[in-house]
């Protein structure tokens, strides 16, 4: 925060509070009542407002005006850094559902404040707990901020904050509890198609689901005392204090045997309808259940469909199957693995070995149904196992986030340096093909530089790995038959002999694996795209020559919902006229959002083992894309997100190098590139040259 | 050539291991030895290979001779070579020639770390020819009926460049073995470390939760091994969370936030 700012008078708040809210302010909402409020602040406070009120604003000015109006009453409480949690959550919140919840959030005050002392904050531990519950095994879960504690099967929603134990260890171990609890919910079958229509029959059926959870909250309690004792043992006075009144301690017993199911609960639900339920614990759900049967029944559907397609898809590979008419079919049979909850595919009799996504749709579907239901296997229409692409396909275009399961899709955070925080998965960048050309760039390019090519080769073969023979050591793979010579002769003339009489071969062994993302925005159209073809033509060829691993990817993006990665040479894929023709294809489109870009590479290249590992980014200048709301991704935002996404990836040992074309020397380049080495080229005519050049400086460092 | 059967004598396994078998590996491998075959072993660190081979060496009544592989390895290391003394040199046998010259097992453990050269001893004596070439002594050296090569290698590691050739797993029988089911495994436990049936089914419900990290933040869970070392701690008079911590959690990640995690599920189960 800027305290060097002149102080501010009445009409110099009165001015900066309009402009920021500006598009939020009508004739009858005016900003008079936030500024009386205002005078009564501290400048010091005063400042600190108006440094978040454009950050919100840029987001959704009606947010910011609502900031305007609820955070200042607040201010003499709040220290900055409760205020930043404050607004950071609104931020967050808002990024993931919207207005609406923003609004909750910033309604429902700072966090916590007068039990400082105790209170765990779930931003402080939500890696851990996301660990946890990996640990915990079944579908994979996210965690999430919610005002109560409950789950969709899919993700678990967890308060911001607990202060429910007098001490913050304690409170720490509620979150891991709570978040136990959640996930057996899913885990162990509380939630099933068919359970409103189970209910239905009620009176009031939403007061029997109340029962009804109330109930497979004892069950689950019971479980996780199996399943954890340690968190058991915690767990139990509460539960205990809860046990003496009424017929739950009849319940509570009945519905701890081992073989409890949801049915008893069911049953139990049936005898005691009626009664008053008792208050939840503190590490039990929210007995709501709609949200998690709205996700179930989604999902049902979605992987019912993947299900059959991957099974389609897993056929042929073993044996072309026509499958014939009716009468003649072939039998495809699911046999349960030994954990329970996997399974082999058989296609008469045989194992067909399915790909590992299949374990996972299995497990997710044995999870909620409990078996593979038999139309699963089902030929969908004649010639195959068809799965209805459609119905996919039309929930793409509703929502831009990817379903886990879709592969090829990935979703990057990004970093708002205003916020000083990422906002989750912000990205969606999908990997897609390049069109490839025929032109043909590579004869062209070998013949244009023909004399630098020579050069090139040659200064690359010199670093070409060759065995060296290492003489006079102590042990090694021979004999130094010289140096043996050597010694007896000093033997003989009465000389101390030399101990040394072996030679071994020393592997000058490269071991580097490079990944070259290329800039394809529309900024590079003309000369400076030939150029890079050229270039990546040159380089190809070099590093063909020295054998080592590398990988090209071009990129482009408009808006943070269509990142596109366009793999012209993976890692594995060797290099050919696919390749070549991808280099020919490499197009000028839109725009240039480098960080999310940068972190997919540096995810692909940690996948390399190698001892260096290298990322180049070739591009023309400043990172930048179009954004439908606020300012998009320019100016600073950009230069922030990027550099941040090279710092990842140098921490996680990855060697950024950053090669811009630029005209003139801009001063944003020290900013931007300082966690990466970088070279400017002024005259993209050196790009050829001075990338193999680089590269070799780079490699034999 | 003379040979020398004492030199293979320190190879000789005494006492019967400990091992639990699992499936019908101890039939495969018999079968597999009967008929000359070589055999690859695939599988986790820490699951029960070597053991494994140990147990088959003991009752097969056979020598040995167990390299564990690494990245400097040639093979002139697997073969021999000539050294000097007193002014004259003299051939000295490697591991490997050992075994194929005295009929022992010889077990290269975690092959695909070895340089790609020792292909070039390994495939003779993996297929019918049965022989050895020594290069430097310019010999082919026929293995005895007895001998039998067994590699292994963990396809976990899932590397690109430590992959075995085809041409290479071509040659052997292959077995694949993963961690015992949760009973088997706590009885091993209870075995190696002395640790009563409840806790070392307790160690292996933890275990199990560290697998499930595989790929989450972790390379591998915790082994079979791990757990009969924390066992072998509790035994010893530490207390469960202690043990987990050095013998299972700081053996598995140096991460922090890994490490509390961890640590976490520790507590949940203890």
């Amino acid at each position: 925060m800027d305290n060097d700012s002149p102080p501010l008078t009445l009409d110099l708040l009165e001015g900066r509070l309009e402009e920021i809210l500006e598009a939020a302010l009508s004739s009858r909402r005016t900003i008079v009542p936030i500024v009386q409020v205002m005078t009564h602040r501290t400048e010091q406070q005063q400042h600190t407002l108006l440094h978040w009120l454009p950050i919100v604003a840029r987001v959704n000015p009606e947010l910011a005006f609502q900031c305007a109006q609820r955070i200042p009453p607040q201010m003499d409480q709040l220290e900055e850094a409760d205020l930043e949690r404050w607004v950071g959550g609104v931020l967050d919140r808002y990024d993931q559902e919207g207005l609406q919840q923003a609004l909750t959030v910033l309604r429902n005050g700072p966090p916590r404040l007068n039990q400082r002392a105790e209170t765990a904050f779930l931003a402080d531990i939500a890696g851990l707990l996301t660990t946890f519950v990996a640990a915990l095994g079944g579908r994979p879960l996210t965690l999430a901020e919610g005002e109560y504690p409950h789950t969709n099967t899919e993700t678990l929603f967890l308060p911001p904050s607990l202060a429910v134990a007098d001490r913050v260890e304690d409170n720490h171990t509620l979150y891991r509890c709570l978040a136990a609890h959640l996930w057996s919910l899913g885990r162990f079958g509380t939630y099933f198609p068919d359970l409103p229509e189970r209910l239905g029959h009620y009176p009031d059926p939403e007061a029997a689901a109340q029962l009804y959870l109330t109930l497979e909250s004892c069950r689950m309690d019971a479980i996780l005392d199996r399943l954890l004792p340690g968190l058991g043992r915690f767990m139990l006075p509460w539960q205990a204090s809860r046990q003496r009144g009424g017929p739950w301690q009849e319940v509570a017993a009945a519905l701890a045997a081992p073989t409890a199911s949801r049915e008893n609960s069911l049953t139990w639900t049936e005898s005691l309808y009626g009664i008053a339920l008792p208050t939840p614990l503190p590490f039990h759900s929210a007995r709501s259940y709609r949200p998690a049967m709205a996700t179930l029944l989604h999902r049902l559907e979605r992987e019912k469909q993947l299900f059959r397609r991957v099974v389609n898809q897993a056929m042929p590979r073993l044996q072309p199957i026509t499958l014939p008419d009716a009468g003649d079919e072939r039998e495809l049979e699911l046999r349960p693995l030994a954990d329970g909850m996997t399974f082999e595919l058989l296609l008469d009799g045989q194992p067909l070995l399915p790909p590992d996504l299949i374990h996972a749709l299995s497990h997710s579907i044995i999870q909620d149904l409990g078996r593979i239901p038999p139309e699963y296997l089902t030929a969908a229409g004649a010639g195959g196992y068809a799965a209805q692409e459609s119905t996919e396909t039309g929930e793409q275009e509703d929502s831009c986030l990817p379903t886990r399961a879709e592969v090829d899709t990935f979703l990057y955070d990004e970093w708002d340096f205003r916020r000083n925080d990422y906002r989750k998965d912000w990205c969606v960048l999908k990997e897609l093909p390049i069109l490839p050309s025929d032109a043909p760039l590579v004869a062209t390019t070998l013949a244009k530089y023909r004399a630098l090519w020579q050069g090139i080769r040659r200064s690359f073969e010199l670093l070409l790995g060759r065995d060296l023979w290492l003489r006079r050591q102590l042990q090694g793979d021979e004999v130094d038959t010289d140096t043996l010579v050597q010694a007896l002769t000093d033997s003989r003339a009465g000389l101390e002999m030399d101990e040394r009489l072996f030679r071994c071969r020393r592997r000058n062994e490269r071991d580097v694996a490079t990944l070259i993302l290329v800039d394809m925005s529309g900024s590079t159209k003309g000369w400076v795209i030939e150029a890079i073809q050229e270039s990546l033509v040159l380089f190809c060829k070099a590093l063909q020559v020295l054998g080592d691993r590398y990988a090209v990817y071009g990129f482009s993006s408009r808006t943070r919902k269509q990142c596109e990665l366009f793999p012209i040479k993976r890692f594995e894929q060797p290099y050919g006229p696919a390749v070549e023709g991808g280099i020919a294809g490499i197009a000028p489109m839109e725009y240039t959002r480098m960080g999310v870009f940068i972190r997919h590479a540096t995810a692909v290249l940690n996948g390399q083992e190698a001892r260096t590992r290298l990322l180049i980014t070739l591009s023309d200048g400043k990172p930048e894309d179009y954004d439908g709301f606020y300012d998009g991704y320019r100016g600073q935002y950009a230069i922030e997100d990027t550099r941040k996404a090279l710092i990842e990836a140098r921490r996680s040992g990855i060697h950024p190098f950053c090669i811009t074309v630029d005209t003139e020397a801009r001063e944003y380049l020290p900013r931007l590139y300082g966690p990466a080495r970088y070279v400017m080229l002024d005259d993209v005519r050196q790009l050829p040259v001075k990338i193999a050049d680089i590269y070799r400086r780079l490699t034999t460092g | 050539m003379e040979v020398d059967h004492r030199l293979i004598e320190p190879y000789r396994i005494q006492e019967e291991p400990y091992f639990e078998p699992v499936g019908s590996e101890i039939s495969l491998f018999t079968a597999a030895y009967a008929n000359r075959l070589p055999v690859l072993i695939k599988g986790p660190t820490g699951c029960g290979k070597s053991r494994f081979v140990e147990y088959m060496a003991w009752r097969l009544g056979r020598p040995l001779v167990t390299v564990s592989c690494h990245e400097d390895m040639t093979a002139s290391d697997l073969v021999g070579r000539y050294l000097v003394v007193g002014g004259e040199t003299v051939w000295q046998d490697g591991p490997l020639t050992l075994a194929v010259r005295h009929g022992a097992l010889c077990y290269l453990d975690e092959v695909v770390e070895a340089r790609k050269d020792t292909t070039v001893v390994i495939h003779p004596l993996a297929d019918d020819r049965r022989i050895l070439p020594m290069e430097k002594q310019g010999t082919l050296l026929r293995a005895a009926a007895e001998f039998c090569l067994v590699i292994s290698y963990n396809p976990g590691y899932q590397s690109v460049l430590k992959d075995l050739k085809q041409s290479t797993r071509q040659r052997f029988v292959a077995m694949e073995f993963d961690y015992p089911d949760a009973r088997r495994e706590a009885l091993i436990v209870h075995r190696e470390s002395g640790l009563d049936h409840a806790l070392a089914a307790s160690l292996v419900r933890f275990a199990h939760l560290t697998r499930n990290l595989k790929g989450n933040g972790l390379e591998e869970g915790a082994s079979t091994r791990l757990l009969v070392h924390a066992g072998r701690l509790i035994q010893a008079g530490c207390s469960p969370a202690e043990a987990c911590a050095a013998g299972i959690t700081h053996a598995l990640t140096d991460d922090p936030e890994m490490l509390a995690a961890v640590n976490a599920l520790s507590d949940a189960i203890f």
